[in-house]
């Protein structure tokens, strides 16, 4: 009888510990679909959103104002009231990013080389301290500092070069605040992709007779190629939706026409959906929406022409490797015999 | 070989052609390291660069009173009454007669000096006797009440009415200082008009607002995303929908910030309203978007975590008969602390630095109050809004960049520290538990 009703008791504890685990089951499932569900819901209400500037009527008293989607598409000019274009503000997105690029690759690269197999292991440790902590300084202290010291130093440069800016607020500032915003991104993950070439590979350069600085150059930074080049696709996606710093030193202006001058002042797709953002009211606020698919189609369409090239090399540099291999050998072979 | 050939034409030996290589490919070594190094020491100018800037700039302004007003200013316009007129015999006898205070003893009050958040020296009465007039007899010019002047005020101008009918202004910035107010106060016999401030320009709304938007983060974002992350590490078997749902929560981590601040105001501002009938972005629709944003880290980060605790733990624990729900609590969550705290340390750090999607969630208006249910600011969306404006206010810009650079430094030495100590921690276990086996 009493061995019966410890048995049920058991038989109880256990249901309840099965139902418990379902539940718990349930709850971390319905936690995932929510985490996974954010991206979904974000180009869904995005879309929903961007596109309401386009059908419906903002205008009060019978007026009729809403997005002009000709004008989306063609204007140079980009303004709030529903005759802008975004043209004009897509080329300098990508011009200022191009131009970050030209700087923060070069400085990226070489550091992370210097980072992780130059440098001496207690200063490799300090300067990748200072690169962690330059990747953690939020994005409103590098637009502070890029209107304090940047857009100054800029306004000197261009006085030396006999031209005028607007108290130096233009491309060229935003793409140097943005090439040191990318800097920490581009060099974690190039140091990563260094460290990742076999021991082998570089030994065995080593052991051909190459010079350690010709192994670095051309063993470690070849074997890390699509390594960095990933870490690149990561810093142009960053510099793509940096809307902050870019909007507090570019100058904002709506007219398209001298973005091709470094030191003219222009806008970027996400720093024109910051900037007078507080009285921004109706379509002037909803046609943010519109900017933000703009933004999103962009970022995605470079994304993927990147992830393209990426793959396309990867294959080629297959077969290159193993050909400049057998090419050094030959050589070196060459050489033994005279 | 014609190569080879050429050279034993010229007759150069082979140890000559190896030095002088040797040579060559020291220097290009050389050149090489060099060019490297200049580059690295380029990222740790950079850094050295913003820390000296935003700290030069910024250190006169970090004072308390800095931190303690509120950023919006409040004025308030005095005046006596129109029969009013002094009365020469008034005991002051109460007043402390400090040293640095200089007292007017026909009103019977004390001007103080000290400084504003811009440096500038500014003038408060800083004591009333119990007979002045300041006590009861001032009123406001609108609505004709009775104003108790206090401490927090200070003087923009006073405009006095002498004895002749004459009248006499003074305004705080004056180059004579608190003497001049008080010779000027010494001529009246009432007076006719007087503006008193309180101290604008600081940052005590954002600074409380920015520690209920840290604490709403991590409250709404810490149980997601480890509920998230154990469902993945420990529960998901490798079927197609798991693989979707991976690869949706990495692939939001590419999403800029700012479409995540449209999203969050084009969501959670509508809900907040119905709910509560406020309007605009507020604290909790910011802590909701910041939610957004860090969701997907934090999953990686908590699973990564998850996945690099020894299976021999889990296994046991299940193969000792219990359910999966004590594995989880008993096991798991405490094993993964170092990612769980990882992830607490990333939301703090996101929702502190977080400026973009901020403005679009939380508004940009400063207020004086910090509610729930109204339009805020946080730190950085308090320098964005006081750089953005026709003067770019930037010594109290880079006095809170201080303040965020601090917090960011703590953080990031706290996550690199406290890890390894967990990590000492759970690798001793694990030693201790398992022993080598014998031959």
């Amino acid at each position: 009888m009493e061995n019966q009703l410890s048995r049920n008791k058991l038989d109880n504890k256990n249901k309840r510990k099965i139902v418990g685990d379902k539940i718990l089951h349930a709850i971390l499932f319905f936690l995932l679909l929510l985490a996974s569900s954010i991206i979904i819901i974000s180009v869904v209400f995005i879309i929903i959103k961007g596109v309401q500037p386009f059908i419906y009527n903002y205008g009060t008293d019978g007026e009729i104002l809403k997005q002009d989607i000709i004008a989306f598409f063609t204007s140079s000019r980009w303004t709030y009231n529903g005759m802008g274009g975004v043209p004009f503000l897509v080329l300098t997105t990508l011009y200022v990013v191009l131009l970050s690029l030209i700087i923060s690759v070069p400085t990226s690269i070489f550091a992370a080389l210097f980072i992780a197999k130059i440098a001496p292991k207690g200063l490799s440790l300090v300067i990748r301290s200072a690169v962690d902590l330059l990747a953690s300084i939020p994005s409103v202290i590098f637009g502070l500092f890029g209107m304090g010291i940047i857009c100054p130093m800029v306004r000197e440069i261009a006085e030396a070069f006999g031209t005028q800016t607007y108290g130096g607020s233009s491309i060229l500032s935003a793409a140097i605040v943005i090439a040191i915003m990318s800097i920490p991104t581009i060099t974690t993950l190039s140091i990563s992709a260094i460290n990742a070439v076999p021991q082998s590979q570089i030994n065995g350069s080593l052991a051909l007779g190459a010079s350690k600085a010709q192994t670095n150059l051309k063993v470690i930074l070849k074997g890390a190629k699509s390594g960095i080049f990933a870490g690149i696709i990561l810093g142009i996606g960053r510099a793509l939706g940096e809307a902050t710093a870019i909007q507090m030193v570019i100058g904002n202006t709506s007219e398209g026409s001298g973005f091709y001058n470094i030191f003219m002042p222009g806008s970027t797709i996400a720093s024109s959906m910051l900037s007078g953002i507080g009285e921004a009211s109706g379509l002037g606020y909803d046609v943010r929406f519109s900017l933000g698919i703009v933004l999103m189609l962009i970022i995605i369409i470079t994304n993927l022409i990147l992830n393209a090239i990426k793959n396309y090399n990867k294959d080629k540099q297959k077969n290159g490797l193993i050909k400049r291999f057998l090419d050094h050998f030959r050589k070196v072979n060459d050489y033994v015999q005279k | 070989m014609t190569m080879s050939k050429n050279k034993n034409n010229k007759s150069i030996s082979l140890s000559d052609i190896v030095s002088r290589n040797i040579k060559n490919r020291r220097f290009k070594d050389y050149f090489t390291n060099g060019i490297t190094s200049i580059f690295s020491f380029l990222c740790v100018l950079i850094l050295a660069l913003v820390i000296g800037y935003v700290l030069i700039e910024g250190s006169p302004y970090l004072t308390a009173n800095f931190i303690s007003t509120n950023y919006a200013q409040s004025s308030v316009t005095l005046k006596t009454d129109s029969e009013f007129v002094l009365d020469e015999n008034r005991d002051y006898s109460d007043l402390m007669r400090y040293e640095d205070t200089v007292y007017s003893d026909k009103w019977g009050i004390g001007i103080k000096t000290k400084k504003d958040n811009d440096q500038n020296d500014i003038y408060y009465i800083s004591e009333i006797s119990v007979n002045s007039p300041f006590n009861d007899e001032i009123i406001r010019a609108d609505d004709k009440s009775i104003f108790q002047i206090t401490p927090d005020f200070y003087i923009n101008y006073i405009t006095v009415k002498t004895s002749d009918g004459m009248y006499i202004t003074v305004f705080g910035n004056d180059e004579g200082g608190a003497e001049a107010i008080v010779s000027t106060l010494e001529q009246g016999i009432a007076i006719q008009d007087s503006d008193f401030k309180t101290l604008g320009g600081g940052i005590r709304s954002s600074l409380i607002t920015t520690v209920i938007l840290i604490l709403f983060t991590i409250i709404f974002s810490l149980p997601l995303g480890v509920g998230g992350a154990i469902y993945l590490a420990y529960y998901a078997k490798n079927t197609r929908l798991t693989r979707i749902l991976r690869s949706l929560v990495d692939m939001s981590s590419g999403i800029p910030s700012i479409i995540f601040g449209l999203v969050g105001a084009a969501i959670f501002i509508p809900i907040m309203s119905s709910m509560t009938g406020a309007v605009g972005g507020n604290v909790i629709t910011g802590s909701l978007t910041l939610t957004l944003i860090l969701l997907p880290t934090i999953v990686k980060t908590v699973e990564e975590s998850i996945k690099s605790i020894n299976p021999s733990l889990i296994q046991g624990s299940l193969a000792l008969g219990a359910s999966n729900f004590q594995t989880i609590f008993k096991i798991i969550i405490p094993n993964s602390l170092d990612g769980i705290l990882n992830a607490a340390i990333l939301s703090i750090g996101r929702a502190i630095g977080e400026s973009a999607a901020l403005v679009f969630a939380m508004g940009t208006l400063i207020t004086a109050a910090p509610s729930l249910t109204s339009s805020n600011t946080s730190l950085a969306v308090h320098i964005w809004y006081i750089l953005s404006g026709e003067h770019p206010a930037y010594g109290q810009a880079c006095a809170i960049s201080i303040m965020i650079l601090c917090v960011v430094l703590v953080l990031s030495i706290i996550s690199k520290v406290i890890p390894i100590l967990l990590n000492k921690r759970k690798t001793k276990g694990v030693k201790q538990n398992v022993k080598p086996i014998q031959k």
